[in-house]
């Protein structure tokens, strides 16, 4: 059990806090107690504008969110689930996490769009279109998607094709355990909660103060490129014109056999992405699947035929080492403000590569950043940020949003 | 090989651009990829007031009026929300109207950058024009879809669509790869003949100058230009007349089997410039079906020669086309964007200008041949002197410039001056000789020269032209007080105008003479400017001033009249033998009335022709030998002495030294300082001494300095000599004197002391 939270006193001098965050987790065995916990502890006895949950894949989640609902009332709700989840008190792969706004300061509205496999573009732009009935000044949209649900850039475009350029966009993709079977996002408002899946929810949020977004991966390129000679969204039959899957297993001194065991060759491909060549560094692509018939690749999001790619590599201290520019950008788009809590979006991949020491070595340099600053977040499949330029969806990387 | 970002968003955009079937969707996502590639925050297709698609706006309907400025080429927008946003604009073409845009919170948009928006609008207005194409050719095929025959005929096009579609990414990668032509013109054959199941396929081009016809590219069997020449030759000439695809029925080279040739126009920039023909013997209900597959293919194949044009006239007008470094422009660009990344990171911008020593002399010399090879060398050594992220470039004639980033005050120019002098020191062959080139360099950074790029380059340019009076073949710095010393130059140039007549000339007189009995047997007159505030002023200062603003042609009839009055007067009083000797200039030379004007002079002053020798540079006798030889030969005639001045200078040929009408050869002095230290310096004093001999004229050593070098010097046979061992300049007055001494023995008693000394030693 963990209570944080901070806040701001408004200017008016009311003494009511005009804004503030907590966080909450809880690792009860049962849902509804896990529910009710964190929710008690983000709230500390106060009424929240929104409240986020991630919670694994395989609980209870109708029993959860009834747990989350009794304490938080039918206050907007988002939601998803996730690899494993992060907390001011370190990382844990069972655990429900609740994250909550409230204040005056705040303004929020949320909203879903089913059966986002269909179109993605159209979820997109459904999501977004609530932002226009935010006055506040600062806004951000938060996005949290189905990450099975095949390419997302398209639902990032469609969403940033409605908000444009002056309002914040981030959020995750969800997750199950790395099984690719099925994740879940949650919306709820005053007519109740929803589980659903193949779904994108979303939650425009509006502050009289700033919110910042910061994006980082610790990557680095390593060998020489490769051009994707044929590929279809995610699906890379030949490198340089000769089988993927066989420029691969070589580049990682194996052979194209290495992808009979698909579950390891998909553990072993997860830790040696390709990276495309961007104006702003790289854009990551994770392999999860080499079909030994025809020598392709899988990657979970599109890697455009005429792509010009290298292998990446990280090590530990990479990784580690993106928190600080994480938070960097984030604490930049304050402006000055001082940062009442965060969200974090990272890929569930870093978790397998960073193992147990490092993911908790990764939490203590966040805390050492930000020191009694409360967070939530969960381990993704795709995050999602726009800090500059109009590219919003990315893989492997640390996604943070500062609210002040 | 580095990889830039850059090249390959053009190949991954025209793949996503090309493949949209819908004309909205296709120009929302061009958009999104350009401003997504391009790390901008808004985009937009603007069309006279029309905003076609826009994003990055939301909702916002001020669009048109915040985008509109950017499409008529403002460099930054006002967007509500954000405040200024860096600006790019590139114009769709292909005959489509329209404009893409984009803004930008952080960076202003690079060359590069703007370049690859170009080629993004390029690609956008080829797949919107090929969009309507296509959905006109679906029009008419929605008429006949209720045929059986024609449905079928739909799923062979999409089956051979998606076959052409994987051949033109092979062209563009090619292009992107900055392929040279003929490996994309081999591509889009090779792609067309694979895709007619391995006919020929051809393309030829009508040749812009001769109007013929020419293959330039084949693919399938390897002997289809032989077999089907003519037929080939036949169909293109056709195609390219109506300007549509035609069919033509002809016999091969055995005559035995008739072919069918198949041709469809290829365009470039919109101008039917050749045709893409493939011949085999096909059956007759084929023949519908390979036109089509061959009409798509050329035009396409118009889209990669056009795309090819346009990156290599997009690299002419940035590069320099000799050295392939960029020019002027280009390098303004980087430094005013070096400049305003520096200014935010806080470090310094350097600048290096440099100019190529006597670059004139080779030119003049060698021919313009020869000086371009020497240029083309000197870039090469300018690169190999490079960091990875300096620039490079060409400024303008033997002009260089070098642009080093992220630098703290000069030091770094230093050492890359440094190390661009030490990679000069190895020489170069050049006509089959062995040049060295040296170069003077000024070095500028924004540390202590504030200002814009345009005046970092010049002050550089300050500090280049202070290395070159200091006698070239090195690097100084720039500093402030140099610009004062600039519009002296100026100031001097103006005054240079009247110092004729103002009467600020004067001469001086250096003693030439005979080093077997060291008497005095000429003088060359050596002209000095008595400037009124700035006293006297040395001829290496004023002398290529005049030179540039003609001044000289005045300045160097007034030194002939004044030495040869002075001459007559010396012979006539005491020294009947001496001889005078005047420096002519090039534009003397050129001048078609110089010898009249001598011939004057000479019967002005009652001087006799033969006791006046007049002095010409190698180089300048090099730039035009022939033309050299006509000017010289009526001064020859008239009795006129002549000598090649500063031999050994100026690379010419000992062939065409024999046809030069010259009495003397004047040694330069480079050559007599070595004359004592190597062994090498005497062997060639021997060798210019031997052939001077052989073609009957006389040697001159100038710069004489030391007794030794006389001593040198007389052993190897050398005539005559000058230099300030014997006499600096002497004042008109102190002539006389001089001669007197030198032919009493004074000179020669000194010598004949050194030499005895040397052999009791």
């Amino acid at each position: 059990m963990t209570v944080t939270s901070n806040e701001t006193k408004a200017a008016t001098g009311t003494g009511q806090p005009a804004r503030w965050f907590g966080a909450g987790r809880s690792t009860d065995v049962d849902a509804r107690a896990a529910g009710v916990q964190a929710s008690r502890d983000a709230l500390a006895g106060r009424t929240a504008s929104l409240v986020v949950v991630f919670c694994p894949a395989d609980i209870d989640m109708q029993a959860m969110l009834e747990g989350v609902r009794s304490e938080t009332g039918d206050v907007p709700l988002i939601g998803c689930s996730g690899l494993a989840h992060l907390s001011q008190t370190g990382p844990a792969e069972l655990a429900v996490v609740v994250s909550v706004l409230g204040g005056d300061g705040f303004e929020v509205r949320v909203s879903a769009a089913p059966n986002v496999s269909a179109g993605q573009r159209a979820a997109g732009e459904h999501v977004a279109d609530m932002i226009e009935e935010l006055a506040s000044e600062h806004k951000l949209l938060l996005l949290l998607a189905d990450g099975l649900a095949g390419e997302q850039h398209e639902l990032v475009r469609g969403a940033y094709s409605v908000i444009g350029a002056t309002v914040g966009l981030a959020g995750g993709c969800a997750a199950d355990e790395f099984l690719y079977e099925q994740t879940f996002q949650f919306i709820g408002d005053a007519s109740g909660v929803r589980v659903l899946s193949d779904a994108v929810v979303a939650a425009a949020i509006g502050s009289d103060a700033p919110i910042g977004v910061g994006v980082a991966h610790g990557w680095r390129k390593v060998g020489k490129p490769m051009v994707a000679t044929r590929s279809s969204e995610g699906h890379v039959h030949t490198l340089d014109g000769e089988p993927a899957l066989d420029v691969f297993a070589e580049r990682v001194g194996s052979t194209r056999a290495m992808a009979n065991d698909a579950k390891a060759f998909q553990l072993f491909a997860l830790k040696h992405p390709l990276g495309m060549s961007r104006r702003s560094g790289e854009d990551i692509r994770v392999i999860h699947g080499g079909n030994v018939e025809d020598g392709s690749i899988t990657c979970l999001a599109d890697v455009p035929q005429g792509a010009l790619l290298w292998m990446m590599e990280t090590d530990r201290a990479g990784l580690i080492s993106s928190v600080d520019d994480a938070y960097a950008e984030a604490i930049d788009g304050l402006d000055g403000a001082a940062p009442l809590g965060f969200l974090a979006f990272e890929c569930g991949v870093r978790f397998l590569i960073l193992e147990a020491d490092g993911v908790r070595e990764e939490a203590a340099r966040f805390a050492e950043c930000a020191p009694g600053i409360p967070f939530a977040g969960f381990y993704t499949m795709g995050e999602i940020a726009r800090t500059r330029g109009a590219r919003g969806m990315h893989h492997l990387t640390l996604v943070l949003v500062a609210f002040a | 090989m580095a990889y830039h970002w850059s090249i390959h968003q053009l190949t991954e955009y025209f793949e996503a651009v090309i493949s949209e079937d819908d004309e909205f969707v296709a120009v929302r996502g061009a958009i999104e990829r350009a401003v997504e590639a391009l790390g901008a925050e808004i985009g937009a297709l603007v069309r006279d007031d029309e905003l076609l698609a826009c994003v990055g706006m939301g909702r916002d309907t001020r669009s048109v009026e915040v985008m509109r400025p950017a499409a008529q080429g403002a460099v930054m927008i006002d967007v509500p929300g954000m405040g200024l946003l860096h600006a790019a604009a590139a114009d769709l073409d292909s005959g489509i109207t329209g404009c893409l845009v984009l803004g930008r919170v952080h960076d202003e948009f690079t060359g590069e950058e703007r370049q690859l928006l170009q080629g993004m609008a390029s690609v956008l207005g080829l797949a919107l024009r090929s969009l309507r194409t296509l959905q006109l050719e679906r029009t008419v095929r929605a008429e006949r879809e209720h045929e059986a025959s024609e449905r079928l005929q739909l799923v062979h096009t999409l089956g051979r669509r998606q076959r052409l579609l994987e051949s033109l990414l092979t062209i563009q990668r090619a292009i992107s790869h900055r392929a040279p032509s003929q490996t994309v013109l081999d591509a889009v054959t090779a792609g067309a003949a694979q895709l007619l199941n391995n006919a020929f396929v051809a393309l030829v081009i009508v040749e812009p100058m001769e109007g013929h016809y020419r293959i330039v590219s084949s693919g399938g069997p390897p002997d289809g230009a032989v077999s089907y020449r003519s037929l080939v030759m036949a169909a293109a000439a056709d195609s390219v007349r109506v300007d549509g695809p035609v069919t033509r029925v002809g016999a091969g080279a055995a005559e035995v089997v008739r072919w069918t040739a198949l041709a469809a126009p290829v365009h470039i920039e919109g101008n039917t410039t050749g045709s893409l023909v493939t011949v085999a013997g096909f059956d007759a209900s084929d023949v519908d079906d390979r036109l089509d597959t061959l009409a798509a293919f050329a035009e396409q194949a118009s889209v990669a020669l056009t795309d090819a044009r346009t990156v290599e006239a997009m690299r002419d007008a940035y590069r320099d086309s000799l050295t392939g470094l960029p020019n002027r422009g280009l390098f303004l660009d980087r430094l005013n964007h070096a400049l305003l990344t520096a200014a935010r990171i806080g470090t310094d911008v350097t600048v290096l200008f440099i100019d190529l020593d006597r670059f004139k002399d080779v030119n003049d010399s060698l021919g313009h041949a020869a000086g371009d090879e020497l240029l083309a060398w000197f870039a090469d050594r300018i690169r190999g002197a490079l960091r990875a992220d300096d620039t490079a470039a060409r400024i303008g004639g033997d002009e260089f410039a070098i642009l080093l980033e992220r630098t703290a005050g000069d030091e770094v120019g230093q050492h890359v001056a440094a190390r661009l002098a030490n990679a000069l020191l190895q020489p170069m062959s050049l006509v089959g000789r062995e040049v060295s080139a040296f170069a003077s360099i000024g070095i500028a950074s924004s540390s202590t020269s504030a200002g814009t790029a345009d005046d970092l380059l010049r002050n550089a340019d300050v500090a280049m032209y202070r290395a070159k009076r200091a006698g070239g073949r090195t690097a100084v710095v720039y500093e402030s007080s140099m610009h004062t010393e600039t519009i002296d130059a100026l100031e001097l140039g103006h005054d240079l105008n009247h110092v004729v007549v103002r009467g600020e000339l004067r001469l001086q007189y250096q003693p030439v003479v005979d080093l077997t009995t060291g008497g005095a047997v000429a003088v060359e007159a050596l002209v000095r400017w008595d400037h009124p505030t700035r006293g006297l002023i040395p001829p290496n200062v004023f002398i290529p001033l005049a030179e540039r603003n003609g001044v000289i042609v005045e300045i160097g009839e007034w030194v002939l009249r004044q030495s040869c009055r002075a001459a007559a007067a010396w012979r006539a009083k005491s020294l009947p033998n001496l001889r005078i000797s005047v420096n002519v200039s090039a534009r003397q030379l050129d001048d078609p009335t110089f010898a009249n004007l001598v011939a004057s002079v000479l019967e002005d002053t009652s001087l006799p022709a033969n006791a006046l020798t007049l002095e010409v540079t190698e180089s300048v006798l090099m730039r035009d030998p022939h033309c050299a030889i006509q000017l010289l030969g009526p001064l020859k005639a008239m009795g006129v002495r002549l000598a090649i001045d500063d031999f050994g200078t100026g690379y010419s040929s000992l062939a065409s030294l024999q046809h030069f009408p010259a009495d003397q050869l004047k040694i330069d002095k480079a050559f007599i300082d070595t004359v004592e230290a190597s062994a090498e310096g005497s062997a060639i004093i021997r060798a210019v001494v031997g052939l001077a001999r052989t073609l009957q004229m006389e040697t001159v050593a100038e710069g004489i300095e030391t007794r030794e070098q006389w001593a040198r010097l007389r052993e190897l046979s050398c005539d005559l000599g000058q230099g300030y061992y014997f006499a600096r300049p002497l004042g008109p007055e102190a002539v006389p004197a001089f001669f007197a001494k030198s032919l009493a023995g004074g000179l020669g008693a000194d010598f004949a002391t050194t030499a005895t000394a040397r052999a009791a030693n």
